[in-house]
C-alpha cells in the first residue's frame, strides 16, 4: 500500500471526483446552481451533468423556474412617477442653495451709482429728473425679472 | 394688475430667450433639445458653470430612478419625496467634487443610498448592519436541501405578492435586490454603491432570491 501522503491525497481526490461523477443528485444540482448564480467558475462537465439532471428532475426544474420567475416579475414591477410638484420643489431648493451673482452685484452697482450721482454737476433739474426716470425704469425691469423667475419656478 | 401680468409674461419670454441664447459651450451653441440629448458629463460641466437648465435635465433624467430606489428602501412616499429632494440637493452641492472620469449614475445612487440609510438609522435609532450579518440573522436565507415537496409548486407570482415579500426584507437587502433586478444595474456599480465586493454582491443576490423564493412558495402552498 502506498503510504506517500501526496499519493494518498491524489488517490483520495480521484475517489471524490469519481463519486461526484457517479452521483449528480438534487443536492448536487442545488449546490451547482448556487455556485453558478454566485459567480463561481463552473466546469463544462458540471454544466452538462446539471442540464441532464434538470431535464429529468421535476423538483430541480421547478426550483430553477421559480428563480427565473422572481427575476422576470421583479423586472416587470411598476415604478412610481415623480410628480411635477416634487421636481419643482427640488429645483427651487437647488436654486435657493446657490449664491447668486446678482446678489453680489447689486450692492456694488448701487455704490457705483451713488458715487456717479455725487460727482454729477447740478446743471439743471430736468437733467436730474431724466436720470431719475432711467433709474426707476431699471428698477422696474429688475422687479419684473424677479417676478418672472418666481412664476416660472412655481408653475 | 393686467399691466403687471403682461410685464411678467414678457419678462419670462425675455428670460427664456436669454437662457437659450446663453447656452454657448466653448465654440458650440446648444439648443434645449441638444442639451436634453447631452451626456451626463457635459450637463455636469454646464451645471458647474451655473447653468440651471443643465441641472434640471440631469434631475429629470434620474429623479424617477432615485425616487423608486429610495421608496423601496423606506416604503413610504412622503419620506421618499423628502429624501429624493435631499439627495439632489447634496448632489448639486457636491458636483464640484465629482470626479470627471467616473459614472454619474452610481455616484448619485450612492448619495441616495447614504442619505436614506442615515435617515433610517436616525428614525429607528438602529444602525444598519452589514449585509452578511443580516443574512446570518435570517438563517432561512440559506439554501436548504430539505422540504423539496413545496419546490414542485409552480410559482404564479403576482406583482403584489413579490412587492410584499420584498418589503419584508431588511433594508440593504431590498436595496441591492432592487438595484439589480428592477433597475438592471451592473454588479460593479452595486458593489460601489453599497461598499461591498462584486463577488459578495453576486452571492448575496442569490441568497436573497432564494429567501424570497421560499417565502413565495410557502405563500403559494398555503393558498393552494
Ligand atoms: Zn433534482
Amino acid at each position: 500500500m502506498d503510504q506517500n501522503p501526496i499519493n494518498v491525497m491524489i488517490d483520495t481526490g480521484w475517489k471524490t471526483m469519481e463519486t461526484q461523477e457517479e452521483k449528480f443528485d438534487c443536492d448536487s444540482f442545488r449546490d451547482y446552481y448556487a455556485r453558478r448564480e454566485s459567480g463561481h467558475s463552473i466546469s463544462e462537465n458540471e454544466n452538462m451533468r446539471s442540464s441532464e439532471h434538470v431535464e429529468t428532475c421535476i423538483s430541480c426544474s421547478a426550483f430553477a423556474k421559480q428563480h427565473e420567475t422572481i427575476i422576470e416579475t421583479m423586472a416587470s414591477l411598476p415604478q412610481f412617477d415623480v410628480s411635477e410638484k416634487l421636481t419643482q420643489s427640488i429645483l427651487q431648493s437647488v436654486y435657493l442653495s446657490q449664491p447668486k451673482k446678482a446678489d453680489l452685484l447689486l450692492p456694488i452697482g448701487a455704490a457705483a451709482g451713488v458715487v456717479f450721482f455725487a460727482l454729477l454737476p447740478f446743471d439743471s433739474i430736468q437733467g436730474w429728473l431724466s436720470w431719475g426716470v432711467g433709474l426707476i425704469g431699471l428698477c422696474g425691469l429688475q422687479v419684473l425679472l424677479k417676478s418672472a423667475e418666481r412664476t416660472e419656478s412655481i408653475s | 394688475m393686467a399691466l403687471l401680468n403682461f410685464g411678467t409674461q414678457w419678462a419670462i419670454r425675455l428670460e427664456k430667450d436669454f437662457n437659450l441664447k446663453s447656452l454657448l459651450v466653448g465654440d458650440e451653441r446648444l439648443t434645449l433639445r441638444d442639451l436634453e440629448a447631452s451626456e451626463d458629463q457635459k450637463l455636469i460641466s454646464l451645471s458647474l458653470a451655473g447653468n440651471q437648465k443643465a441641472f434640471e435635465i440631469l434631475l429629470r433624467r434620474y429623479q424617477k430612478l432615485v425616487y423608486n430606489v429610495i421608496f423601496q428602501m423606506v416604503q413610504n412616499h412622503e419620506a421618499a419625496a423628502d429624501l429624493t429632494q435631499e439627495t439632489f440637493l447634496k448632489t448639486y452641492k457636491g458636483l464640484a467634487t465629482f470626479r470627471g472620469n467616473a459614472a454619474f449614475k452610481p455616484w448619485l445612487l450612492k448619495i441616495a443610498s447614504n442619505t436614506t440609510l442615515n435617515y433610517i438609522r436616525d428614525s429607528r435609532g438602529k444602525a444598519a448592519s452589514s449585509l452578511e450579518e443580516m443574512l446570518e440573522e435570517n438563517p432561512h436565507a440559506e439554501p436548504s436541501s430539505k422540504e423539496r415537496l413545496e419546490e414542485q409548486v409552480e410559482l404564479h407570482i403576482c406583482q403584489a405578492n413579490l412587492a410584499e415579500a420584498i418589503a419584508s426584507l431588511p433594508v440593504r437587502q431590498r436595496q441591492i435586490f432592487v438595484l439589480r433586478y428592477q433597475h438592471d444595474l451592473p454588479y460593479a456599480d452595486i458593489a460601489n454603491i453599497t461598499d461591498e465586493t462584486e463577488s459578495s454582491i453576486k452571492s448575496l443576490l442569490f441568497r436573497i432570491r432564494e429567501k424570497l423564493r421560499k417565502m413565495l412558495v410557502e405563500k403559494e402552498t398555503l393558498h393552494s
